[in-house]
């Protein structure tokens, strides 16, 4: 694929999540608390046009609930539309969570094959990658033991391995820069930073400005579903803690 | 986007079946895990009850015991490989809840890898069950046991694609693990189990012919009953409601597929 045939392009594109708390949970809330059968929707996002090409860095920023991450899902492919449209040419790797899925029974060495099924990478599982990631996460023969007997900073140091050692076209993060001890954040902040030159199209939802601004071209500034602002991160920045949006 | 993405072209990929594979294998290694027997309790567990069951139906009943223990050997691991399946796999999505919302995957992998952890029990029951028979009524033995895999197979079809229905429609109507229950309780008594086929008086033979479980089960059942394959029309009549149910089960979960994430 060329490098010139990657993009995302949403446009018109509308989110609805339902409404949990109408839902009935029980008889007696269906009678007494008037639950309903069918719940109604809530807007999640509204009417986004969004679009981004090779050599686009941009990071989503908002204050919580203002739909950042689920447009990131959006672009992934993990929530759909309810109107518009998204188009996406390129491969993913979607980093929305690091360690969704671990399986504490089991050894590190066995995870990591069990987040590339979750990573969607099991066809490029090899020996050697199997190598790289135990290296990178500098676990050394703890890789054998169950991840039951991991400290949270070893199973982030073997999540954001797993994670990061993905190639692709398009980089979606979502918060996950720091993970381990110092020594650990300061070799994964590189490696991703690196990373991050290096794919054609990155999206990255933070709230951290110095890596906003290290990192990208280009910032989106959300607010109740909706894209207010878009354009040059250190505007947009401004814009978002001045509060005046 | 992958949950619009067409259901085949995800079938047709040699990934998809090794991360169900991968699945089913974890979740088999976590029945078991750590206990001193291990997966030898798929074996030990079937195999004592065929001979616990024959040495009191030896003189509870008073008809050949041998046609008793013979249908329970053929009906009972197919039945619990039905039940486990669906039950197991209708509360797929919903256990996995925290992973499909996070991570780019096909959810059709969860309750086809639940599924088939189950086909793993099924196998291992049904050798244990058949092996005990055998040491009880060694005349019994036919060299025909060799086609089951190929007779179970419409089964197992049936089993995996409603699993992917009821997988998908459960985050809707939170209910449908109970009712399955439910509805198993009542069908475990419509289809020969607990009584041989040839118990069952020829005016309500018809009724069998429109249950579907029935259907499903019986080119195994004739088999180890019989101890000869059966005839072309009971597998042809297997693999119908096998085409069938993938069909209803398609239709459901394209109905149900869009938005599950929504109500997981």
């Amino acid at each position: 694929m060329t490098s010139n045939s990657i993009f995302i392009e949403v446009v018109n594109g509308c989110v609805e999540g339902i409404n949990n708390q109408q839902r009935v949970k029980s008889l007696k809330h269906f009678f007494i608390n008037g639950g309903k059968l069918f719940p109604s929707t809530i807007p999640i996002l509204n009417k986004i046009n969004f679009s981004c090409r090779n050599g686009d860095k941009i990071a989503f920023i908002g204050s919580n609930g203002s739909g950042k991450s689920s447009l990131l899902k959006v672009i992934a492919g993990i929530y759909p539309l309810k109107s518009g449209t998204v188009k996406t040419s390129g491969s993913f790797a979607a980093i929305i969570e690091m360690g969704a899925g671990f399986d504490m029974e089991k050894t590190g060495r066995d995870n990591i094959k069990m987040l590339m099924i979750y990573n969607n990478m099991l066809s490029k599982y090899t020996k050697q990658l199997e190598q790289e990631i135990i290296e990178f996460s500098e676990l050394g023969d703890k890789i054998d033991l169950p991840m039951k007997n991991y400290s949270s900073g070893m199973m982030s140091r073997l999540a954001f391995s797993v994670s990061v050692l993905q190639d692709s076209d398009i980089l979606l993060l979502d918060e996950v820069f720091a993970a381990g001890d110092s020594h650990f954040v300061t070799k994964s902040t590189n490696f991703m930073k690196n990373k991050m030159r290096n794919v054609p199209i990155s999206i990255l939802v933070s709230h951290q400005e110095n890596i906003i601004k290290d990192n990208c071209n280009r910032c989106i500034l959300l607010q109740n579903g909706s894209i207010i602002a878009d354009g040059n991160p250190d505007e947009i920045l401004k814009l978002y803690n001045g509060g005046e949006y | 986007m992958v949950g619009n993405t067409n259901l085949i072209k995800f079938f047709l990929e040699k990934k998809y079946w090794l991360s169900v594979f991968l699945l089913a294998k974890s979740t088999i290694s976590n029945q078991t895990k750590d206990s001193f027997l291990g997966s030898l309790w798929s074996l030990f567990q079937p195999f004592c009850n065929i001979m616990v069951i024959a040495y009191f139906v030896g003189f509870l009943l008073k008809q050949p015991k041998e046609a008793m223990i013979m249908n329970l050997v053929s009906g009972l691991p197919l039945w619990s490989f039905i039940v486990n399946s669906l039950t197991n796999s209708s509360n797929s999505l919903i256990n996995r809840g925290s992973i499909i919302k996070k991570v780019i995957i096909s959810r059709t992998i969860f309750p086809i890898s639940d599924c088939l952890a189950q086909v793993y029990t099924l196998l291992y029951s049904f050798l244990a069950m058949y092996t005990a028979f055998i040491i009880l009524y060694p005349e019994k033995f036919s060299l025909s046991i060799v086609l089951v895999p190929i007779l179970v197979l419409p089964l197992i079809i049936c089993v995996m694609s409603s699993s992917i229905l009821f997988a998908f429609l459960t985050p809707y109507i939170r209910d449908i693990p109970q009712l399955l229950n439910l509805v198993f309780s009542i069908v475990y008594w419509t289809i020969p189990i607990i009584y041989p086929y040839s118990m069952v008086p020829e005016s309500k033979k018809i009724l069998f012919e429109f249950n579907p479980v029935f259907l499903v089960i019986r080119p195994v059942q004739f088999l180890v009953t019989e101890g000869s394959p059966p005839n072309i029309f009971i597998i042809m009549k297997s693999c119908i409601v096998a085409v069938i149910v993938i069909c209803l089960s398609y239709v459901g979960y394209k109905k149900c597929s869009k938005n599950v994430i929504y109500y997981i």
